[in-house]
């Protein structure tokens, strides 16, 4: 019951890197208006000062930020520096907890809310964590 | 140790107030439903979604010197409660009016989506004396029993006062063209349908329904040709490149976005640090 999202896509992660399936790759991207915390419990990268990690994250950890460096290019349009928002969520329209996975070519497979399906394989009897794990073994 | 035992409790409080599917709000008497020996209640509910159950509340005061309670979640049975589904027991203390907190996630109890449910709460051992707590609203439907809980009388009235904790299950979403409901269309779903119309390879009916992308009532050419087209003119997700700043990672002060992953499926969690 005390398991942060974060968490427990790391353990995700490790366990598909476990099954010898090495062509997943995740990300975590801090929302911009969160800049200013502290992200040290959030990649447990000193999990003894943090009560919710029992071990370091290894999925990359990424701050979204607000200075149209994104924007540019082909992405011109689709987000705009300096407005208050980040970039990437604005970009993508993130909704906090969002949990997106693209196929092979970077192509939108699914789109998963996590404050509203929780992905602990403890809740659900699992089968929220398998549901998820189906989609991206099926976007391989 | 008790930091970190207290520090959980409040955030998993915190994680479940966005699961309560039910809760007969906060007591404001210690008057209630008697539970002795003969005499049990329940209260019925009803989930509006497909959920598992992860926990629950009953606030309850002891009245014997000692005891304990047995509390069930029960199907519906023509609006009395029915078979037990589960069954927790709870040692209660002589501490006045108190709430007790079970988890109850590893015993997979699952709700149907607007199915009737009850949970009840009887003694735990004969010399038991308790009493469960009114809820203030006096318009719930409940059930109670004085002889162990071989028959029941429904009425409407007061509550046992109660929280129910669960989380909702996740559907992916089936997209037109996804045949074989995989949440991805692909060239695996128009090699289904080239077989259906080529009579090599059956549908069912769900399925032919899934693959008339056209919406025209019928699974033909014109499909795949929209399906094909569609597939070939998905445009990738727009790139990004953020630095990663996780000491841990593979990919440490490195700037990485999607094009970083090209020819891997990739996976992004937009959190709050903190």
């Amino acid at each position: 019951m005390c398991r942060a999202r974060f968490g427990i896509l790391n353990d995700l992660y490790q366990e598909l890197l476990s099954e010898g399936i090495t062509d997943v790759k995740f990300m975590g991207i801090n929302g911009y208006q969160y800049i200013n915390d502290s992200y040290s419990c959030m990649i447990c990268d000193e999990p003894d000062e943090c009560f919710n990690c029992e071990n370091v994250y290894e999925i990359p950890w990424a701050q979204d930020l607000d200075d149209g460096s994104n924007c540019l290019d082909s992405n011109t349009g689709l987000c705009e520096g300096d407005d208050g928002d980040g970039d990437l969520w604005d970009m993508w329209d993130i909704t906090l907890r969002d949990f997106i996975i693209l196929d092979r070519q970077g192509k939108f497979v699914a789109k998963v809310n996590l404050t509203y399906t929780n992905p602990d394989p403890n809740s659900t009897c699992g089968e929220n964590y398998q549901e998820i794990k189906n989609l991206i073994l099926n976007a391989r | 140790m008790l930091l970190y035992i207290l520090i959980c409790l409040s955030i998993s409080f915190n994680q479940d107030s966005r699961s309560i599917i039910f809760n007969t709000g906060t007591p404001e008497t210690e008057d209630g439903y008697l539970i002795d020996i003969n005499n049990s209640v329940a209260n019925r509910f009803s989930p509006t979604s497909d959920f598992a159950m992860e926990a629950f509340k009953v606030t309850m005061i002891l009245e014997s010197e000692s005891g304990a309670a047995l509390v069930s979640i029960h199907e519906d049975n023509n609006n009395q409660p029915g078979e037990i589904l589960g069954e927790w027991e709870l040692t209660l203390a002589n501490l006045g009016l108190r709430e007790y907190l079970v988890y109850t996630f590893q015993d997979c109890i699952l709700f149907d989506e607007n199915q009737n449910y009850w949970i009840s709460v009887r003694p735990g051992t004969d010399e038991t004396i308790a009493t469960w707590v009114y809820s203030p609203s006096i318009f719930y439907t409940y059930s109670s029993s004085s002889d162990n809980q071989l028959t029941w009388s429904t009425n409407t009235g007061a509550a046992g006062s109660c929280k129910v904790y669960a989380e909702e299950f996740f559907y992916p979403e089936i997209s037109l063209g996804d045949i074989n409901e995989d949440s991805s269309v692909d060239v695996i779903d128009i090699v289904m349908i080239v077989a259906y119309i080529t009579n090599t390879g059956p549908l069912l009916d769900y399925q032919i329904a899934n693959g008339d992308v056209n919406l025209d009532q019928s699974l033909d050419v014109l499909d795949i040709v929209q399906l094909v087209g569609e597939i070939v003119n998905t445009e990738p997700m727009p790139n990004f490149s953020l630095l990663d700043f996780n000491p841990n990672s593979d990919y440490y002060n490195q700037s990485i976005g999607p094009e970083t992953f090209s020819n891997e499926v990739s996976c992004y969690y937009f959190g709050k640090q903190g």
